[in-house]
């Protein structure tokens, strides 16, 4: 009897190919951590958010012929996963607008500790008083700056994986990153003085 | 999450009847990628041929006649036309490599600056064969938009303010004189004396020739050196019988054959 959750991903991926439950085990695998992403990066409710994952485990399933092996599963999967939202935001044409705050708050408030320590620019957003102002700063930036702050800070992603989700050399993810960096403590900046003002 | 993702998702795989993508259709969408890289290259190696070729052809002992340093003249002879396809071709080898497996991962300078390296030591090659002389003559012979273009380089020559003179022999009136009607269909008396004729030539009536010397007054010039219109490189195609001799480059016009380009032996 074989113990799927012991294989790893790129060998559920051969199994899936001759037995369609197996893929079962990889949405199983996936499914909380493209949603909670899916969640961060988009303006969607959760119905559409519910729909979107269906959509990438479907695709995903499709194209299972075309998954490099060379590359890891999760990055493949993410890829059509940033494939779908870039997708979803360019028919909705709201790529920058608010999302609902439905967030995981303990994880997210350690990442933003970090993201304002890796720039050495002391508590600009980790002095916010709610972490609702930290998402609005968030999604207030363009989908592109948002989506690698939340890969790098909030995913944990290399950037050899970052690279391999967005299709882009690891060189320009580094620029986008610091560049989404600097933007975001810019926003972030401006709440925090109005929440000062206030 | 409200019900069960996974479930939901194999369910609509078997109500859909959803099967995965053949292999082969992954396996042809590369090679067609791969392919269409590779075609670039060889387009772009066959551009940067003719400009390889165009570029050594040219009169590069003008710069001193003509008072020029070798960028400025590089400007006046740069094959503006081989250098468009040559850039387009890369862009092209950019766009489908970066579209294979792993091209993404390539910074955009390296790509760029890799497909040019490729398409020059393509171009060198196709050079050293021949085969750039080869499609530069075939258009030459059959292209007659192509013709006026490279026409348009050789205004160069249309100086005799400075120098320079290109045209055809309407009439060899003796020895020392003939007249040449200038590409701006000006009419012109050549004096010949210690002429120097480079390429084997002789006088003929009909032939297009280049003219290195000084303006002695309104309608008469006193050529010093005299060269076929096309240069050495041109040679073994005249004896073919299929060189610019006989194609649409032959007239200004580009529209009938003519002795454009003829060499005497």
């Amino acid at each position: 009897m074989v113990d799927y959750q012991e294989l790893s991903d790129e060998e559920l991926v051969k199994k899936s190919l001759d037995d369609q439950e197996v893929f079962y085990y990889l949405i199983k695998r996936y499914e909380s951590k493209l949603m909670r992403y899916i969640n961060r990066i988009a303006s969607v409710t959760h119905e559409e958010a519910e729909d979107l994952l269906q959509e990438i485990f479907i695709k995903a399933y499709r194209h299972l012929n075309g998954f490099d092996q060379r590359l890891k599963f999760s990055s493949w999967v993410y890829r059509i996963a940033h494939n779908e939202v870039i997708n979803f935001a360019k028919k909705r044409k709201r790529g920058t607008a608010l999302i609902h705050a439905s967030n995981n708050g303990d994880t997210d408030n350690m990442v933003l500790d970090n993201l304002a320590g890796e720039d050495d620019v002391h508590g600009n957003f980790v002095a916010m008083e709610s972490r609702e102002q930290v998402w609005q700063a968030l999604m207030e930036l363009p989908l592109k700056y948002r989506e690698v702050l939340v890969l790098k800070f909030f995913e944990n992603k290399s950037y050899r994986e970052m690279s391999d989700i967005l299709r882009k050399p690891e060189g320009t993810v580094a620029t986008l990153v610091n560049r989404a960096k600097k933007k975001f403590l810019k926003i972030a900046s401006k709440y925090q003085l109005e929440g000062i003002l206030q | 999450m409200k019900g069960d993702i996974g479930k939901q998702v194999l369910e609509k795989i078997e109500r859909e009847r959803v099967r995965p993508y053949s292999k082969w259709r992954f396996v042809f969408r590369r090679s067609v990628m791969w392919g269409l890289f590779v075609l670039s290259l060889i387009l772009g190696s066959l551009a940067s041929g003719v400009m390889i070729f165009q570029l050594t052809h040219a009169d590069w002992d003008l710069c001193h006649h003509l008072h020029m340093g070798y960028v400025t003249f590089l400007f006046h002879v740069l094959p503006y036309f081989w250098l468009a396809f040559l850039v387009g071709f890369t862009a092209f080898a950019y766009f489908y490599f970066r579209r294979t497996e792993r091209g993404y991962r390539y910074p955009t300078v390296w790509l760029i600056s890799g497909s040019v390296f490729l398409s020059l030591i393509g171009g060198g090659i196709a050079y050293k064969v021949d085969l750039a002389e080869r499609l530069e003559v075939i258009l030459r012979s059959n292209v007659s938009i192509y013709c006026r273009m490279q026409e348009m380089r050789s205004r160069i020559w249309v100086a005799p303010e400075k120098g320079l003179l290109a045209g055809e022999i309407v009439d060899v009136q003796s020895a020392n004189k003939i007249r040449l009607k200038d590409f701006k269909g000006h009419t012109w008396q050549i004096e010949l004396k210690d002429t120097l004729w480079r390429g084997r030539l002789k006088a003929t009536k009909g032939l297009k020739i280049k003219v290195i010397g000084r303006m002695e007054g309104r309608n008469v010039f006193v050529a010093k050196e005299i060269r076929p219109w096309q240069g050495h490189g041109w040679r073994r195609f005249f004896r073919h019988g299929s060189g610019p001799g006989r194609g649409r480059c032959d007239q200004p016009d580009g529209k009938s054959p003519g002795r454009w380009g003829h060499e005497q032996k």
